[in-house]
């Protein structure tokens, strides 16, 4: 991995590596990728599907619905407002 | 009183609950002989001063079957503990004190049990040989100069020097079990689920499982009918009110019925260390001898399981410890751009190896490298708990040996963190189906002159729990084994 795209993932990740660590820790991190690229090998049938509570994660479909306000509904928000800006608080 | 302190956990519970043994006295012993010894091992982050505020005279929750209850016992520092320092072995959380208890703590707390204090661990659970600590190193009991094992390392060494007669650990790849077989205790996994997450500083949701560190196979039972509590904090929990793992482990085996597997890769003397392939022979050796028949099985993922392990597990590392970023929790580097200050306070909080894994994590969610990795893993998941399934459907238990090599020295391997992550061989399977596994003593191997425990690892099909623990304790039974401490530590019981 080259320098400029190891700092990028250092940004990402919000780490910053002192300036004398960063060939060493970049030199394992290539090493490390080069041990998990060997999953690469395995021929994928399929997706992956989540272990736990698999079948049971049934979430409902993101749909849009109209919404239409009712009549003797004043304010434009749920909750209570807190502060009164007429105060200056 | 110290001469109890190496005796198994339900035996001495037997004493209190007849009376003959006072409770309170044997938490002082306990507490004091665990302090005195401690400097040899380091094998505790912090002690529970608190202890006289623990001689409560709460209500027991007794019910019908034994519990874990009166006995003084120790906490990876990864559970929350109210008003106790948890640090999770990391700088970063070095003064971070929980308003609450895990739900396992929690339950022991109910049953009057005397937390002696939080041992020492990798830093977040993530490292094989206790060396990742902010907090030094642990050392193995039976050779100080050799790694416990880890994650949970200090867990490991806390019952195997007898400071407590049942430790707490978490297990993401093997770190209850592993340890537990470099420091010759019974190391507990229970399947995914079985014990509640609520209060487990998170590493990898998906794998990380509370575990039990014990003497004996019966005491890591007892203990697992206290903390193995319906919890509805936790969504993933499927812990049953009323099973009696105590009890189960108790049932006789019929050798003649059990089928015992054993997976080709792991008899592979490339592999396997010869003495611990030694060992492992002689364990499913008895196994035939008693009667059972063993299947060898193919695991041709064998090899990728390491590489899938570490993927998932760091993808889901790099988001769960994005919290801290010294707003919420810990340790808080001040900078006057509030960017800076996350970067700050992270880059100095975090240990090596946690950054590693944080950057890989980074790297494999990222948008160009998601399918080729992360994506990719999962499906390998997949593969490995579809070939768990098969070989459930030829055996009963499936046989390894715990770790591949003996303890290694200090230093060893941290040059390599790949040569590292090969401790895991042959436990992270375990965590990529949420199974469960038991790591029990079979044995020793000898390294320049010093006696190093070996590990024999039993695995049953998920939520098979009550029969993997039945087999676990009668192979103790089979076998004539009695957990002997350390030379050392023997003296220092008589002293």
């Amino acid at each position: 991995m080259k320098r400029e795209q190891f700092e990028h993932l250092c940004l990402l990740a919000r780490l910053e590596l002192e300036h004398g660590e960063v060939a060493e820790f970049a030199a394992k991190f290539d090493k490390l990728l080069g041990f998990v690229d060997t999953i690469q090998a395995y021929e994928a049938e399929g997706e992956g599907e989540p272990l736990v509570l698999g079948s049971q994660l049934g979430f409902r479909t993101d749909t849009k619905r109209d919404f239409e306000w009712p009549e003797d509904f004043e304010h434009d928000y749920v909750v209570p407002q807190v502060i009164d800006f007429d105060e200056g608080a | 009183m110290k001469d109890l302190l190496s005796r198994p956990a339900h035996e001495v519970l037997t004493e209190i609950e007849a009376g003959e043994v006072d409770h309170v006295a044997l938490q002082e012993a306990q507490f004091e002989f665990a302090r005195e010894i401690d400097p040899e091992i380091n094998a505790f982050i912090s002690w529970d001063e608190r202890v006289e505020e623990q001689k409560w005279d709460l209500p027991m929750a007794r019910e019908g079957r034994a519990r874990f209850h009166r006995l003084p016992y120790a906490a990876k520092d990864i559970f929350t503990t109210t008003g106790l320092r948890t640090t999770a072995g990391s700088k970063i959380l070095n003064n971070y004190v929980p308003p609450y208890d895990a739900t396992c703590v929690a339950a022991l707390r109910r049953e009057k049990n005397h937390l002696m204090g939080k041992t020492n661990m990798d830093e977040f659970a993530m490292g094989s040989s206790g060396e990742m600590s902010a907090y030094g190193p642990t050392k193995n009991p039976w050779a100080t100069d050799y790694v416990p094992g880890g994650s949970s390392s200090g867990s490991a060494a806390a019952v195997a020097a007898c400071q407590c007669f049942m430790a707490l650990g978490t297990d993401t790849g093997g770190s209850v079990r592993q340890p537990a077989g470099f420091c010759g205790v019974v190391g507990y996994r229970p399947s995914y689920g079985l014990i509640s997450r609520s209060g487990l500083v998170a590493y990898s949701s998906s794998c990380d499982q509370a575990g039990i560190f014990a003497r004996s196979t019966l005491d890591a039972a007892l203990a697992m009918n206290t903390v193995s509590t319906p919890d509805p904090l936790d969504s993933t929990c499927q812990a049953k009110e009323d099973a009696d793992y105590f009890g189960e482990a108790q049932r006789p085996v019929h050798w003649d019925k059990l089928r015992i597997g054993a997976l080709k890769p792991f008899l592979d003397p490339e592999r396997i260390d010869a003495q611990v392939l030694a060992n492992y022979n002689a364990s499913l050796s008895a196994f035939e001898d008693a009667g059972a028949t063993l299947v060898e099985l193919d695991f041709d993922l064998a090899d990728l399981c390491l590489a899938c392990y570490y993927i998932i597990t760091a993808a889901e590392c790099s988001s769960n410890l994005a919290r801290y970023d010294g707003i919420r929790y810990g340790t808080r580097l001040d900078r006057e751009d509030l960017q800076e200050q996350y970067v700050a306070t992270r880059s100095a909080g975090f240990g090596a190896e946690v950054k590693r894994r944080i950057l890989l994590g980074t790297y494999v969610l990222s948008a160009g490298y998601f399918d080729a990795y992360y994506n990719k893993a999962r499906t390998v998941r997949k593969a490995i708990r579809a070939a768990l399934e098969g070989w459930f459907q030829r055996v009963d238990i499936v046989a390894t040996p715990t770790s591949p090599t003996l303890p290694f020295k200090f230093g060893e391997r941290l040059t390599d963190p790949v040569e590292m992550y090969m401790s895991d061989l042959c436990t992270v399977f375990v965590n990529l189906t949420g199974t469960a596994g038991i790591s029990i003593p079979n044995g020793f191997g000898e390294v320049e002159g010093q006696q190093l425990p070996t590990g024999l690892q039993l695995v049953c099909a998920p939520f098979r729990d009550s029969l993997l623990l039945r087999v676990a304790a009668q192979f103790e039974a089979l076998t004539g084994w009695k957990y002997k401490p350390p030379a050392w530590v023997a003296v220092a019981l008589a002293g």
